[in-house]
């Protein structure tokens, strides 16, 4: 299965990078830089890890951060301030200065194009309308291709109707349904 | 993403699939969710009936070689039996096992018995009941495929021609091509689908069904 996210207009960051998950980071993004420990095991020596980690945020983090903008702003005044900024040293934050705070509400729409085939026979289906529910709808090409708008890390279930196919609703999100549940779990703590 | 769906025509039948698939053959008013293994079963076969008494080398060799002989069919390819073990035990209820039995069931005229679907499935044949054995076995190569078929999901048909129609006196019989067929979708649905197409959210778990032939 493949999955094309495109879009997050207020983040100038290109969400293709952002793949990799909360706690993980391309491998050019932390090279030549100390290792992060593991996390400590007591809560409030958690609490300074997470904010170190988020001192040596990559772009990636940041498009998170603006995604949760009560969160970054008291993390980096606690940066600011936190001994553990040394670690960071070579990866100046220099990014967050320059993302706009925006509300949540003004950060949450991807654009998930999709690519629709017959389970019997693999052809694509054309004509078909995919749908997110009753407003949020997409009828397939020749090629089988459709896009639809979503929230990120939404779950969300596609319907699919046309008169050529049997009536198919399946459950989606992103890329991975589990990854994407993951996340939302990460994000509801975090918020 | 990539999504499919299932394209009307082209040898798809949506009254046979719901048969095959959701047991409106047997109960019209109360089709089932999608009940499949999701990985290759062991198959194991018990050496001794439910009494302790040895199953006759004859009939061992044709249940065994029977079992061996569908091997990917039911899935559509997606996977086929991991092994055949045999002895004296039973790994009823373990994850991973198919269980063949020997069990008399001559008081109900029934040749088999099995779980639908149920990874840990008990298969249960029966050698006493009459007219369940040919060219001197005990039991058919066909009823052996039968009950395999029920143990990987599918639910009986109503047609002669297919292996999965519900009484037989067949000896030998595969499944047929549109019985390959639908039960090649099926295995591209996870368990718990629901009619027409529709996939569960998450983790599905389904009170156990049997049936027998």
């Amino acid at each position: 299965m493949d999955t094309e996210m495109t879009g997050v207009a207020h983040v100038n960051v290109s969400r293709s990078t952002c793949t990799a998950g909360v706690s993980k980071r391309p491998d050019s993004m932390t090279a030549g830089r100390p290792r992060l420990p593991p996390p400590p095991e007591t809560h409030d020596v958690d609490i300074r890890w997470r904010i170190r980690r988020e001192c040596c945020v990559d772009p990636c983090s940041l498009g998170r951060a603006a995604a949760f903008t009560i969160l970054s702003m008291r993390l980096w005044t606690l940066c600011a301030a936190s001994a553990f900024s040394v670690a960071c040293s070579g990866g100046s934050p220099t990014a967050p200065a320059r993302v706009t705070p925006t509300s949540p509400a003004q950060s949450s729409t991807v654009t998930i194009t999709g690519h629709l085939t017959a389970t019997n026979g693999a052809q694509p289906l054309g004509g078909i309308i995919a749908s997110l529910g009753p407003t949020t709808t997409s009828t397939t090409d020749d090629a089988g291709r459709f896009a639809l708008t979503v929230t990120p890390f939404a779950a969300i279930r596609v319907t699919l109707q046309g008169t050529s196919i049997v009536p198919r609703s399946a459950p989606r999100c992103g890329r991975d349904l589990a990854r994407c549940e993951s996340r939302r779990h990460r994000a509801r703590r975090r918020v | 993403m990539s999504l499919d769906a299932i394209a009307l025509g082209g040898g798809f039948d949506l009254e046979f699939y719901r048969k095959f698939v959701r047991n409106s053959f047997d109960t019209p008013n109360a089709i089932q969710p999608l009940r499949r293994l999701t990985h290759a079963p062991l198959v194991y076969v018990r050496t001794v009936d439910d009494t302790g008494q040895p199953i006759d080398a004859v009939t061992l060799r044709t249940t065994i070689d029977a079992v061996w002989s569908i091997g990917s069919m039911w899935t559509g390819g997606a996977f086929g039996i991991a092994d055949v073990p045999r002895g004296t035990e039973d790994h009823a209820g373990e994850a991973g096992w198919l269980t063949i039995r020997w069990t008399n069931l001559s008081a109900d005229n029934h040749c088999g018995l099995a779980d639908i679907g149920q990874d840990g499935g008990v298969i249960q044949l029966s050698r006493e009941t009459i007219g369940c054995g040919c060219n001197g076995s005990k039991m058919r190569p066909r009823t052996v495929r039968h009950e395999l078929g029920h143990a990987f999901g599918f639910w009986h048909t109503g047609d002669v021609n297919d292996l999965m129609v519900g009484a037989s006196s067949q000896c030998d019989q595969f499944p047929s091509g549109r019985e390959l067929y639908h039960a090649a979708i099926a295995y591209r649905r996870p368990a718990g689908n629901a009619d027409p197409d529709i996939d569960p959210a998450g983790a599905v778990n389904l009170a156990p069904g049997r049936i027998v032939e």
